[in-house]
């Protein structure tokens, strides 16, 4: 079959590559940078006040050594490496010993996953949509209303956008809670209240992110749809009187839309980092809390092993979009 | 004989001073692009009526303008353009969008050049059909619409797969004739076409020109086109216009212009042809056709007319009717 | 000189260049600063604005304005570092793979794909907390720039592809151009628009990456940038205490900034796209 070897398998190979690649270049960070970590580590140890024992220092540097999967030459290291992540072990954390890393992330995953779905999902399918339609009648003084909203939201850093958020609707306004993902001691079950109060917690992070998403999809589409606009078949449609509302949707949105799609999958890394950053704005107990907690400890395993997953679950999921892409375009699937 | 019959057939489209210029704003400079320059035009009923001149002399937007497509940066300065609908004149200038749009394919359908990719990229043909049809005749189903398009399909010669397919798969010349297909498809009463057989190839021109003549003659309705080549004029059309900078410039039959084209500028056209058993070198017109922004005064061919006058710098000629069917807009003729 | 007075028919350009004419002022005051930004407890702490200190003093025991300008200044110079050199690696990658092709072009894109694949962000993490000691506006400016420049290359790239099938190519090729200089003087004209306008995108993604891990604690916390003015603000709990002149300054400044660039670079590259530039058609 033409499709699988000129689509599927140099898609494939490039997956795994990226993957490889990707990892190599997270193991060989810290060991290429000019201090040591197990040195770093010992410092911040006394620096927190705590006294070492000469004798007990030579055995504590050995067994950092060997958490930090610094024994022995490259190579050796290199393998062991990978040894380990076949296993699905990612190490422990250091500040929260022994937690293993997997551990700490899973507990945290679904508060991510759940943000960052449910905001894409949002953000690309009414970005798209009002951006569509506003691209069509880009005379109207409401499509260039929302271009002007845009054009002032865009720019923004997560960060920022997430800070202002903060700032007017948690401190300014008390409309919303100021950190956490549900309120301090509740604990998690399927009622009601306490799926509101995970409602009200998220609300924040989760339009920040939605409207941030929105407003790129937006002036992304509008442009496309421009561009559709004044493609041959478009102009065909509407010479053979075509219904507007016909040639809006499956001629010039459906269209436009392609790109799209494949623009999605490149911005999964963006998105992802977005999410964490937002996250720590509102303390939200997501992958991103646990980055900047570790962050703030020194915790070099911990932020590894996210690192580490997020390559994994990035580029898988650019995989699994790109391989749904010739669904949409026929021109991909029979050549 | 053409000419006779002409007297008895009905004026199905009608212009009358018509002017449609290019309004262009490049920086705060305002461009005027002279396309349809006053052109009066009266085609009647089943005939093939063919519009021949060189690139840049304004066909295209005459058929846009004939089309009733005017949309901007093409703007209608004067003029009107009927059509008869029912054994009424209409002003189609003047009306809504909507009926503009419910004109479209039941009473006149457009072919767009064949080097266009003028089917919608990821929907089958069929769907494309679907889509043209159903936006016209609301009570059809999809089903009928489908055994509809299946039948033209197959009365005109096509393969009845060509339904099932995506764009892509179609060859240049299969998807022109699928256009024509459509185009026909609702008995319209007149088909515009912008060179539909430019960009193929001459097998596949001789089988368009083929259809276009099977349908013209089984539907009784008229064909206005437009092309550059002179040899498709003479196979297909009754009678030819001669465009000239946004003016037609000379209108008669078939044989006529062939045989005693009166404007000079016709003359160089025809001469320009070769012809079988003279070898004689072939003259084509001098110097280059005007920027239709920056016109010269007067009549626009006086720059290249080997017979230019005075009076020919100065005022642009009415038209003379030398025949019925015969007219020619030239100081050679006008003053006498 | 007839380029910038159609820009300045776009609102867009005109308010980005006023807005970046002001912050450059701004940038440019730091000079005279009568304070020494990196040494505390200069001025009394935590006043309201005042007569004698527009903006007010931080806890750190530091006039906010002038700070201020050191921020700008500092961010500036970080971003212009970032973007510049990552549109140098940009420009000799998008080339080189664009006209060389094959398998250069392959390896060149693979490791460009991969940039824009990675989580950059977490790997900035890692890396920034390897050389925080060494960290100083030029490491980070470099630091940043090793990743800003994947798609542009990209972008590049496709242009020098389109160029090179274009005939002044094959004549320049033929009249004996070595490939060098055919390729910075032919193709400079046209990559040049491109270039600027993605420099001008850079600094404004470089100023919010720097300002995200300057939050995170990752930059060197004594240099002032408007990052580092906003970690301390948050440091001091200046929003729970109310000290909205001190949060303020730095949000308000970087929105600014990022609004500003945004719409320098949206109305140029609109400016110089043919297809947008015929716009009002006699409607």
């Amino acid at each position: 079959m033409p499709f699988v070897k000129r689509y599927l398998i140099p898609r494939l190979i490039q997956y795994f590559l990226v993957i490889w690649v990707g990892i190599t270049v997270v193991f060989f960070i810290p060991r290429l940078t000019p201090n040591d970590p197990v040195i770093k580590m010992i410092d911040q140890m006394r620096a927190r006040g705590s006294t070492l024992e000469p004798g007990t220092m030579d055995s504590i540097m050995e067994d950092l050594t060997e958490m930090y999967g610094l024994e022995g030459s490259w190579p050796e290291q290199y393998v062991a490496f990978w040894r380990n992540l076949a296993r699905g072990d990612l190490g422990v954390s250091f500040f929260q010993f022994p937690a293993p890393v997997t551990d700490l992330v899973s507990n945290a995953l679904p508060w991510t996953l759940g943000l960052l779905l449910t905001t894409t999902a949002i953000s690309w399918i009414l970005g798209n949509i009002v951006g569509g339609i506003a691209g069509y009648y880009t005379r109207r003084s409401w499509s260039r209303t929302l271009d002007a909203i845009a054009m002032v939201i865009r720019p923004l850093p997560y960060y920022i956008f997430a800070f202002m958020l903060l700032l007017l609707f948690a401190y300014h306004w008390r409309w919303f809670p100021v950190t956490g993902g549900a309120s301090l001691g509740a604990l998690p079950e399927f009622t009601w209240a306490y799926i509101q109060d995970v409602l009200r917690h998220s609300f924040l992070p989760g339009l920040s992110l939605a409207v941030l998403g929105m407003a790129v999809n937006f002036q992304v589409m509008k442009l496309l749809v421009q561009n559709v606009n004044s493609e041959d078949y478009v102009q065909y449609a509407r010479l053979g009187g075509v219904t507007s509302a016909r040639i809006v949707s499956k001629y010039v949105i459906r269209n436009a839309l392609l790109p799209q799609i494949t623009g999605l999958a490149l911005s999964f890394g963006q998105l992802f980092s977005g999410a964490l950053i937002t996250e720590i704005v509102f303390g939200y107990p997501g992958v991103g809390m646990l980055l900047y907690r570790a962050i703030l400890n020194g915790d070099y395993n911990l932020i590894m092993g996210i690192t580490v997953l997020s390559i994994f679950g990035i580029t898988t999921a650019m995989l699994i979009v790109d391989l749904t892409y010739p669904l949409f375009d026929p021109r991909v699937r029979y050549t | 004989m053409a000419e006779t019959i002409a007297k008895t057939k009905q004026v199905v489209l009608r212009t009358e001073q018509l002017k449609a210029f290019y309004v262009l704003e490049v920086r705060g400079i305002q461009k005027i692009v002279k396309a349809v320059n006053d052109v009066d035009l009266q085609i009647y009923e089943n005939e093939i009526y063919s519009i021949a001149g060189e690139s840049g002399c304004g066909k295209t937007t005459l058929l846009k303008a004939l089309f009733n497509e005017i949309v901007p940066p093409l703007r209608l300065l004067e003029g009107k353009i009927c059509y008869r609908i029912n054994d009424e004149e209409i002003d189609v200038t003047r009306l809504s969008k909507e009926e503009k749009r419910r004109l479209r394919m039941e009473y006149i359908s457009f072919i767009p050049q064949g080097s266009m990719s003028v089917f919608n990229p990821v929907i089958k043909i069929e769907s494309a059909f679907a889509d043209f049809i159903g936006s016209h005749v609301k009570e059809r189903n999809r089903a009928e619409i489908f055994e509809l398009a299946l039948r033209r399909i197959q009365e005109l010669g096509l393969p009845s797969n060509v339904l099932d397919v995506y764009p892509h798969q179609l060859s240049g010349g299969m998807r022109q004739r699928v256009t024509i297909a459509l185009a026909s498809i609702l008995n319209p009463c007149i088909m515009i076409g912008d060179e539909p057989t430019t960009a193929l190839d001459v097998v596949v021109q001789r089988g368009v020109i083929q259809m276009l003549m099977d349908i013209q003659q089984n539907l009784k309705n008229t064909i206005i086109m437009v092309t550059h080549d002179m040899g498709v004029h003479a196979n297909i059309a009754d009678r030819i216009g001669i465009m000239y900078a946004g003016k037609i410039v000379e209108e008669a039959s078939t044989e006529t212009i062939f045989a005693e084209p009166v404007h000079p500028y016709t003359q160089f056209l025809i001469n320009s042809l070769p012809k079988f058993g003279d070898k004689s070198m072939r003259d084509s017109v001098p110097g280059s056709p005007p920027a239709l922004s920056d016109l010269p005064s007067g009549c626009p061919f006086h720059p290249r007319c080997p017979y230019v006058k005075d009076i020919c710098r100065q005022e642009m000629p009415d038209f003379s009717q030398l025949d019925d069917n015969h007219r020619v807009a030239c100081w050679l003729v006008g003053e006498n | 000189m007839r380029t910038l007075i159609d820009l300045f028919k776009d609102y867009r350009f005109s308010v980005a260049f006023l807005v970046l004419s002001v912050i450059l002022i701004l940038a440019i005051l730091s000079f005279s600063s009568p304070y020494d930004p990196t040494v505390w407890y200069v001025v009394p702490r935590d006043m309201k604005p005042s007569a004698d200190h527009i903006l007010g003093t931080d806890s750190n025991g530091q006039d906010i304005f002038w700070q201020a300008t050191f921020a700008v200044r500092n961010s500036l110079i970080i971003s212009l570092i970032s973007a510049l050199v990552s549109r140098v690696i940009a420009i000799l990658v998008g080339m080189i793979a664009g006209y060389t092709g094959g398998l250069v072009d392959r390896v060149l894109m693979f490791i460009s794909d991969s940039l824009l694949v990675i989580p950059l962000f977490l790997i900035m993490v890692m890396l920034a907390m390897m050389v925080r000691e060494h960290m100083n506006l030029v490491v980070l400016g470099l630091l940043l720039s090793v990743f800003g420049w994947a798609w542009d290359a990209r972008l590049i790239r496709s242009v020098v592809l389109s160029l090179r099938e274009r005939d002044f190519t094959k004549t320049a090729m033929l009249s004996g151009t070595g490939t060098v200089k055919l390729v910075l003087k032919e193709y400079t004209p046209f990559t040049m628009p491109l270039i600027f306008s993605t420099l001008i995108n850079n600094m404004s993604w470089a100023i919010g990456l720097e300002m995200t891990l300057a939050i995170l604690g990752l930059v060197d916390l004594n240099n002032p940038t408007l990052g580092t003015m906003l970690n301390w603000a948050i440091v001091y709990h200046a929003i729970l205490l109310e000290r909205w002149w001190w949060i303020l300054t730095p949000v308000i400044l970087s929105l600014f900034m990022f609004i500003a660039l945004y719409w320098l670079s949206v109305s140029i590259s609109e400016y110089l796209d043919p297809r947008t530039r015929i716009q009002r058609v006699g409607g």
